[in-house]
């Protein structure tokens, strides 16, 4: 069973690979290094893979996919981890880490367009995945059961445009989903259809029945609610993108604290908010303090805050910095589309390199064992 | 040749600059781009408002003079458009606002269905209606449409019919609108564009951004050599008024005119004026081309000749923009990023 502990094992592993090189008990065992990340990344010339990294470093696996990837998840004590395409999305791969092999890419269906992010029920049987009907705009949840073949087993209407992130909420019931607001066509994917009627929202699902059992907008109409995470006693941050002008700063974060229903948009100071250039990426929570870590590529920066109180700790430079997990017990470990991976902490306004890779890694990092809340 | 002399003479003036004082230097590379920029930008609201103007003059008193007068300043118009295309930053991102001007590539062909379903009712159409309906039908693809595709100038809903002539009427007044919303709001960016040094960087990876679209959109997409492997002229920028070569020239010719006087000006602040001037060099031999070349490409995807003499194009375009991602991003430290260029 993979476990929180499992993980923690594994990125210690990783941490010590950086510090004692190969030597590691793994490597004199015999025993493969558990993957410790699934990215979708792009080569040099171009070409999109869905690519694995052990917690020793090396590349575990690199499958050939036809359309760029988004985001990922990984399955809870299972073998699998489900990547999906963006833009326009047709398809969402499920990769067995075990055997680091494509097992099966599924369609989004005739009318439909993945938006690149899902997540599993607790029992690992379920999968829920944001999903835009084109024909309508209509944004909803689709649910697959991956006990039969990742069959599809029910919609739910979001009555909104544009489902980002999701995440599974620790009560294991509810869903928590970011509601970008934007309509797109996948006949015309750079174009944003709808900028000055947006409606972005922050969404709380059963997910059972698919009610929508809280709604939180944020302060300006086009803030654009993407990426999320949550912590493990139930405190959600999400990042913002404004569609708004370049010279405005809103606030580019929302925090939700589920026990209270306290809804809020954590201030930075002016200077490091106009640095992020209204654009976050990757959002993530630590498993063990009160740490949240926010990328933005634009802005070539990674900030860390206290997800508690939303004060701002740690400002690390990192070139075209995009994907995120938590990693350790304070730290986390992003990515940058040049190809470098680092740690990142609280304590440290500098960027750890934690290797480099001949890739471009692409927004989003996906745990390559489940993380538990 | 207006467009050779001033390509000619501006690493010249770079040259000066850099031997003059400090005070000479007052006149710094984004103070350079933003009175460049925002010339072309009053171009642009100047065109549309004639274009506007002629039309409705048109629809009024209807000729064959008239028309043709319509057809000349859409043109006129549109290349004033393809002249400041290249800007992809500041008030022109701002509420889809590129799109409205131009809708493209259009592989559906949108454009046609919303203009006869605006054609085929009988609902009141104004500048405001339009301006709220899909950007597909505001540009100047929607009144290229109704100026010279068969489907219209062929029938019965041909210029000056009456729902043809109120549609034209409302794309071009709303053309009009949005130039001059964008070039006022391109005003008030003055001080903060002049404020904040980033934009140096921005204006230069939209410069190669719009000849990397130039390359492999503009060029290589209805060339077939990316993509389907097929020819497309369907697939150009102007292929209803048979002018892509027109407008891929007046984008060419916009970056000569609002983009190179403040390269050469930042260059020149970074000792590499010789860099400027490889790169107005290398334009003006792009720029070169057409003047052995029709105003289209169709006629041109027909013969090896043809074919050819595009492909030598589209090098060209290429070494122009790989001056800017090659030797001047490297002087100036410029890395342009996967996640920050395309990120979702």
């Amino acid at each position: 069973m993979l476990t929180r502990r499992g993980f923690l094992k594994a990125s210690l592993a990783g941490a010590s690979v950086t510090a004692a090189s190969a030597c590691s008990t793994g490597a004199l065992l015999g025993r493969p290094a558990p993957l410790e990340l699934v990215s979708a990344v792009n080569d040099a010339e171009g070409r999109h893979y869905i690519s694995g990294v052990d917690s020793r470093g090396q590349q575990r696996f690199q499958i050939p996919v036809a359309e760029r990837c988004h985001g990922g998840c990984p399955q809870p004590h299972g073998d699998h981890v489900v990547v999906f395409a963006r833009r326009p999305g047709r398809e969402m791969h499920v990769i067995n880490t075990r055997t680091g092999q494509l097992e099966r890419s599924v369609h989004a269906g005739d009318g439909h367009h993945y938006y690149g992010h899902g997540v599993y029920s607790p029992d690992a049987r379920l999968l829920y995945v944001t999903m835009n009907n084109y024909h309508t705009s209509a944004g909803l949840v689709r649910v697959y059961d991956a006990f039969d073949g990742y069959r599809q087993v029910a919609d739910f209407d979001l009555q909104g445009i544009g489902p980002h992130e999701l995440r599974l909420h620790p009560d294991g019931d509810t869903l928590i989903v970011a509601l970008g607001g934007i309509e797109t066509h996948p006949d015309y994917d750079r174009i944003k259809l709808n900028l000055d009627r947006m409606e972005p929202a922050l969404l709380l699902l059963d997910r059972h029945s698919g009610a929508v059992t809280a709604r939180y907008t944020p302060s300006h109409h086009q803030l654009s609610c993407r990426h999320l995470d949550v912590s493990p006693d139930g405190v959600v941050i999400a990042g913002y993108q404004y569609e708004g002008p370049e010279w405005e700063t809103p606030p580019l974060l929302a925090r939700l604290d589920t026990a209270t229903g306290v809804f809020s948009e954590p201030e930075l100071p002016q200077e490091e908010l106009a640095g992020l250039r209204n654009y976050t990426a990757s959002i993530a929570i630590s498993r063990h303090a009160p740490l949240a870590v926010v990328t933005a590529p634009l802005g070539n920066r990674a900030i860390i805050i206290n997800y508690r109180t939303g004060e701002l700790l740690q400002r690390v430079a990192v070139q075209d910095v995009a994907g995120a997990l938590p990693f350790g017990e304070q730290g986390f470990v992003v990515t940058s589309g040049l190809g470098g991976v680092y740690l990142l902490s609280a304590d440290n306004d500098q960027a750890v390199p934690h290797g480099s890779f001949p890739v471009r890694w692409d927004n989003h990092l996906t745990p390559g064992q489940f993380i538990g809340a | 040749m207006k467009a050779t002399t001033t390509l000619l003479r501006l690493p010249v003036m770079a040259a000066l600059t850099l031997g003059l004082s400090a005070q000479a230097m007052a006149e710094t590379p984004r103070a350079a781009w933003h009175a460049q920029i925002g010339h072309g930008y009053e171009q642009l609201a100047s065109s549309t408002n004639t274009f506007a103007q002629l039309t409705s003059e048109y629809c009024a008193e209807p000729t064959d003079a008239g028309l043709q007068a319509v057809r000349e300043q859409w043109l006129s118009a549109f290349n004033s458009w393809q002249a400041v295309r290249f800007v992809d930053f500041g008030p022109i991102e701002q509420n889809t606002r590129a799109w409205k001007f131009q809708f493209w590539p259009d592989p559906k062909n949108l454009t046609a269905s919303k203009a006869r379903y605006w054609l085929g009712n009988d609902k009141p159409i104004d500048v405001d209606v339009l301006s709220r309906d899909s950007v597909a039908i505001q540009g100047f693809p929607a009144a290229e449409y109704l100026l010279y595709d068969p489907q219209i100038t062929d029938g019965e809903r041909a210029l000056p019919a009456e729902r043809s002539c109120a549609l034209l009427r409302a794309i071009s007044g709303n053309l009009k609108q949005n130039a001059e919303g964008l070039s006022a709001d391109w005003g008030q960016l003055q001080s903060r564009y002049l404020e904040v040094n980033d934009y140096n960087n921005g204006t230069l990876t939209s410069a190669m951004h719009a000849l990397e679209i130039m390359a492999d959109w503009r060029l290589a997409a209805p060339l077939g050599v990316r993509g389907t492997g097929r020819p497309n002229p369907y697939l150009a920028d102007a292929w209803r008024s048979e002018q892509s070569l027109v407008t891929l020239r007046a984008s060419l010719q916009g970056m000569a005119d609002y983009f190179v006087p403040g390269l050469n000006l930042l260059m020149a602040e970074n000792n590499a004026a010789d860099l400027a001037e490889q790169f107005s060099i290398q334009l003006n031999k792009t720029l070169a081309h057409f003047d052995g070349l029709p105003a289209d490409i169709t006629p041109l995807l027909e013969t090896e000749e043809g074919v050819a003499s595009l492909t030598a194009l589209l090098e060209d375009v290429r070494a122009t923009g790989a001056i800017l991602t090659g030797p001047v991003a490297s002087k100036l430290g410029i890395v342009r990023g996967f996640n920050s260029s395309d990120g979702d």
